[in-house]
């Protein structure tokens, strides 16, 4: 289980203030799912890369099994944690199947041979078999984002951070993207999201937090409470009906001089 | 001149030309080799990810100094100041390498620090996340990137070393264009022939340097689409 303990995230830029994180505390437990939503700028990223330790200057404490994360050593640290950023950001000179086994050989100590074969095993999982050949610009941006997948997923984490994944996927993607969640979650994989996709959220709800403004504003569980109070603000947000309508652009009158 | 007049003229000067090309040649590789390390060094070092404190802005100001001194005041000095200063004797070619190779080394360090600086920092995080150190990264995964995109403007300071080497001619470098002022003022005949043919071992330099520098980003670009 991850424990974060009064995690906050500030930042300074020209002598102003800008909290990310404000006091979060939390569980977050293995073999589950758990989302973080809110809007743009409500501070799930910044989450996402606390605990995936990119952010490292934050108050309070995360905790892996008791054990603070930020003196995990870099090898047990990646063994812990996969980060799939929103960017995907794959290693563009390598091929998807360098991309994979690379990790593998400079972090782990793999031989070549070695690393080539357990890309092979886990390869078929994700739907990727005839795309390992392939460089990150021809692929498109779901075959990018199962590439960077099961590059994270090489390392054998323990909890699967996924940054917006749905925010460049089409209908037909976000459905595999879905599926394969929820294969890893079977196979013991704890799976945190950041996303603000009410229709992805929807369909992966379990353990959700809603965030406003760097804050855990409400936190629902919906594998033991599949209800949720729509006048909520979790509520709200997942069924936006009252969201204000979108006014349609008038085009302005051309007056003739 | 008739025929049989020009054919002797090019058999005693091709020869002698073509010795000091070499020497030319050995000079560039030797500088652009000093460059080329210091200039990586000092390049990552001043990068923003990597920045050390205290080191990277005394590394910043060297470099800053070599390329603010004009490189034919850099050779006398190191010529003729630095040996009296600290009481050895520095012989004419390691002298003319150590200059042309520590002015050069001011400026590609400023090509691999904008070079490394242009890479998206998720390249740098997406490898933290995996799980590889600081080293690893630069090696294993921003360096070839950073190669990639300097080429051309690695390419263009090399160019500019070669045309360099002329200037070690005053310290008396017996490299190209001081063989063909030597016959110049040996013979005091053909000044314009003898200058022709120096100016044109200067273009067969070039042309062979662009075609290894051409060859390299075709080899890089054949894997990767800018």
């Amino acid at each position: 289980m991850i424990r974060v303990n009064k995690l906050s995230l500030i930042k300074t830029k020209k002598a102003k203030h800008s909290i990310l994180l404000d006091d979060i505390s939390l569980d977050i437990a293995r073999d589950q799912i758990t989302l973080f939503l809110g809007k743009s700028g409500s501070g799930k990223t910044s989450m996402l890369r606390c605990l995936s330790q990119i952010e490292k200057e934050y108050d309070g404490e995360i905790l892996f099994e008791g054990r603070p994360i930020d003196q995990l050593s870099q090898k047990e640290r990646c063994q812990l944690i996969g980060f799939v950023p929103q960017a995907y950001a794959l290693f563009p000179f390598m091929s998807v199947l360098d991309n994979c086994a690379h990790p593998l050989r400079a972090v782990l100590g793999y031989s070549k041979v070695d690393a080539y074969k357990k890309v092979d095993e886990l390869v078929s999982t994700l739907e990727m078999q005839n795309l390992l050949h392939f460089f990150p610009h021809e692929l498109s941006g779901g075959q990018q984002q199962r590439a960077a997948i099961l590059r994270a997923l090489l390392l054998n984490p323990v909890f699967l951070l996924l940054d917006e994944p749905t925010s460049a996927l089409d209908p037909d993607n976000t459905n595999l993207l879905i599926k394969i969640i929820r294969r890893l979650k079977k196979e013991g994989k704890g799976v945190i999201i950041s996303s603000q996709d009410m229709y992805f959220a929807q369909k992966m709800s379990e353990s959700v937090y809603f965030l406003e403004q760097g804050r855990v504003v409400q936190q629902h569980d919906f594998s033991l409470d599949p209800e949720l109070s729509r006048e909520s603000k979790l509520g709200r947000f997942l069924n936006p009906d009252e969201r204000p309508e979108i006014v349609p652009f008038e085009r302005p009158e051309f007056v003739q001089v | 001149m008739d025929a049989s007049l020009w054919i002797e003229f090019l058999y005693r000067t091709l020869p002698l030309l073509a010795m000091g090309a070499v020497m030319t040649l050995k000079v560039l590789v030797c500088g652009a080799s000093i460059s080329f390390v210091l200039g990586i060094v000092f390049g990552v070092v001043c990068c923003e990810e990597i920045k050390i404190p205290y080191i990277s802005p005394i590394i910043e100001f060297i470099t800053f100094v070599l390329r603010a001194v004009p490189f034919f005041v850099q050779l006398l000095i190191v010529y003729f100041v630095v040996p009296d200063l600290i009481g050895i004797d520095l012989e004419v070619f390691s002298a003319s390498i150590l200059a042309i190779g520590l002015c050069s080394a001011g400026y590609v360090c400023q090509i691999v620090r904008a070079g490394i600086n242009s890479i998206h920092v998720s390249q740098w995080e997406a490898a933290f996340a995996l799980g590889y150190n600081k080293v690893k990264t630069l090696f294993y995964i921003i360096l070839p990137q950073m190669f990639r995109n300097v080429l051309p403007a690695f390419n263009n300071e090399f160019e500019s070393m070669l045309k360099s080497t002329a200037i070690l001619s005053s310290i008396g470098m017996l490299e190209l264009t001081r063989m063909g002022m030597n016959m110049v003022s040996r013979e005091l005949k053909q000044p314009l022939a003898i200058y022709l043919l120096v100016a044109l071992f200067y273009v067969a330099m070039s042309v062979v340097l662009n075609f290894v520098a051409k060859y390299f980003e075709r080899a890089l670009f054949k894997k990767v689409k800018a």
